[in-house]
């Protein structure tokens, strides 16, 4: 993966358009839920991702510079979504929580032969029900790969909120797997 | 609580955020229990299993991209010169009734009125800023105030504008239903009354637009974007897309500045308004099914007999022209 980011790195680096939607495709659905999370707009979060690739593509010459990537754009996400809330000071206080699943996967995917298939279908819905800040904590770590500190610099609380939220987010998901399981805790 | 430390300290085993003093901690308290091998592996199932938390709609990430790809291609394709890269322009176009409802012929002493008639207008303001103002249209402001205390204009009909640059005071134009607020030096509002819809197209700089009916909403334009919202105050519907553009590559919003009125397989009735506005006439149909007539073309500084006559050559009705009346029939 890191390899991955490195070569699109260097192939924007170099003015190649294509590496660029590479690296689009793969951060920015996740740059869009920070953005999210800070503004609470959709519209808004939309024009703030759009914003970090294209100031990535204008400062392109410099991007051998960045050291890492990956954090670059969570970094840039998070400071133009906070400028956002600064210019346009917006007064929704709506939650992240309209975010629709789209259907788990059927058949035997690589996923349900570690957890099984009737698990993972309940884990799906256990996700969609975890309050949205538990939900983007426990994304950013587990499928974003964030340290805990970066996680949280991004959204401005402390790494043991952070410790607690990845906690809950576990405890919730895998209450339903561990139920036939004689459950100590 | 134990309870919590142990989830907790799971998450950062996972993570691979623990430290040696954790895991030593976790396996005392999972010391003793009998499926605490069964849990941990659960954790790592999980950990492993991809889980898709916060998918986004693919339609959202396509226009993302949209915009993101237009701004590529038109930094790759050459490098915009710093004057230019602050130019924008701008259309819009308003409800002429709900303008004359908005706007009673009553003006304060200090207001200043520059209207142009039939033809174009071009004046200078105090600022320094340059406006171009196209066939029937009027920009009013504040004489005291203006360049002194703020920068702000209003607008009904069209007109381009080469914005002096100015640190104290934004460049403000309003019409009815938008607000736009200028942050690069040169663009084009078009803002005429008989249209149902009002837009703004940016072709190059950053403007930001914000609607009197919508407060707290704002959007900040990119080059080659274009906003539509409706006339009526009833719809709060914003549209977002792109530039059209001819096939020269210029923004057909731009166009009447070469004095061209362009059509593309337009119905009759909405070419009717665009000629009602270019030559000031208003233009009555005796049947309905006239309006559905499309036509393609494009309007120089003919006059509208010529006009009316060269349209008729592709589709067959009959005019006539009394005053600035006219009368179209089959």
């Amino acid at each position: 993966m890191h390899d991955e980011i490195s070569e699109w790195q260097h192939g924007i680096h170099t003015g190649d358009t294509p590496a660029l939607k590479k690296l689009y495709d793969h951060f920015s659905p996740s740059l869009f839920h920070l953005a999210l999370a800070i503004i609470h707009t959709r519209e808004m979060a939309e024009e703030i991702v759009a914003d970090v690739f294209i100031q990535v593509w204008q400062k392109r010459k410099h991007l051998d510079q960045v050291q890492n990537l990956k954090w670059y754009l969570y970094a840039t996400t998070r400071n133009i979504a906070l400028n956002y809330l600064r210019k346009y000071a917006p007064h929704q206080t709506s939650q992240l929580d309209d975010t629709i699943l789209p259907a788990p996967p059927a058949g035997n995917t690589p996923e349900d032969l570690l957890i099984g298939h009737e698990a993972m279908q309940q884990i799906y819905v256990a996700i969609n029900e975890l309050p949205p800040q538990c939900r983007l904590i426990f994304k950013l770590v587990k499928e974003d790969g964030l340290k805990y500190r970066e996680v949280a610099t991004l959204l401005d609380i402390s790494v043991k909120t952070v410790e607690n939220q990845v906690g809950i987010a576990l405890k919730k998901l895998l209450r339903i797997k561990a139920q036939h399981i004689s459950n100590p805790f | 609580m134990s309870d919590d430390i142990i989830w907790i300290l799971l998450g950062k085993q996972a993570s691979g955020e623990i430290t040696a003093e954790e895991r030593a901690a976790l396996d005392a308290l999972l010391a003793g229990h009998p499926d605490a091998a069964a849990l941990k592996k659960l954790v790592t199932s999980l950990w492993e299993s991809p889980t898709n938390a916060l998918p986004v709609d693919p339609v959202v990430q396509q226009r993302i991209w949209n915009r993101i790809n237009i701004q590529a291609r038109h930094s790759s394709a050459w490098r915009i010169p710093r004057r230019l890269a602050v130019a924008a322009a701008i259309t819009g176009v308003i409800g002429w009734t709900a303008w004359e409802i908005m706007m009673p012929h009553v003006y304060s002493s200090r207001q200043q009125i520059s209207e142009a008639g039939a033809g174009k207008l071009s004046l200078t303001l105090a600022d320094g800023s340059k406006v171009c103002l196209n066939h029937h249209s009027r920009l009013t402001y504040d004489d005291q105030q203006f360049g002194k205390k703020n920068r702000e204009v209003t607008l009904t009909g069209e007109a381009f504008f080469e914005v002096a640059g100015h640190a104290a005071h934004p460049f403000i134009i309003h019409t009815s239903r938008m607000n736009i607020t200028v942050l690069g030096t040169s663009f084009n509002v078009k803002a005429y009354t008989t249209d149902s819809i009002i837009s703004t197209t940016l072709i190059s700089g950053k403007i930001a637009v914000s609607f009197p009916h919508q407060p707290g909403k704002a959007l900040e334009l990119r080059p080659n974007e274009k906003i539509i919202v409706p006339a009526t105050t009833a719809s709060t519907n914003i549209v977002r897309s792109f530039a059209q553009k001819d096939s020269s590559g210029k923004a057909t919003d731009l166009l009447w500045l070469n004095n061209k009125l362009i059509f593309d397989n337009e119905s009759f009735a909405t070419l009717a308004q665009r000629m009602e506005q270019w030559y000031g006439v208003s233009i009555h149909f005796a049947h309905p099914s006239l309006m559905q007539l499309k036509f393609s073309g494009i309007i120089d500084t003919e006059p509208i007999e010529e006009t009316l006559k060269a349209l008729q050559l592709s589709r067959s009705f009959t005019f006539q022209v009394h005053n600035r009346e006219v009368w179209i029939d089959r």
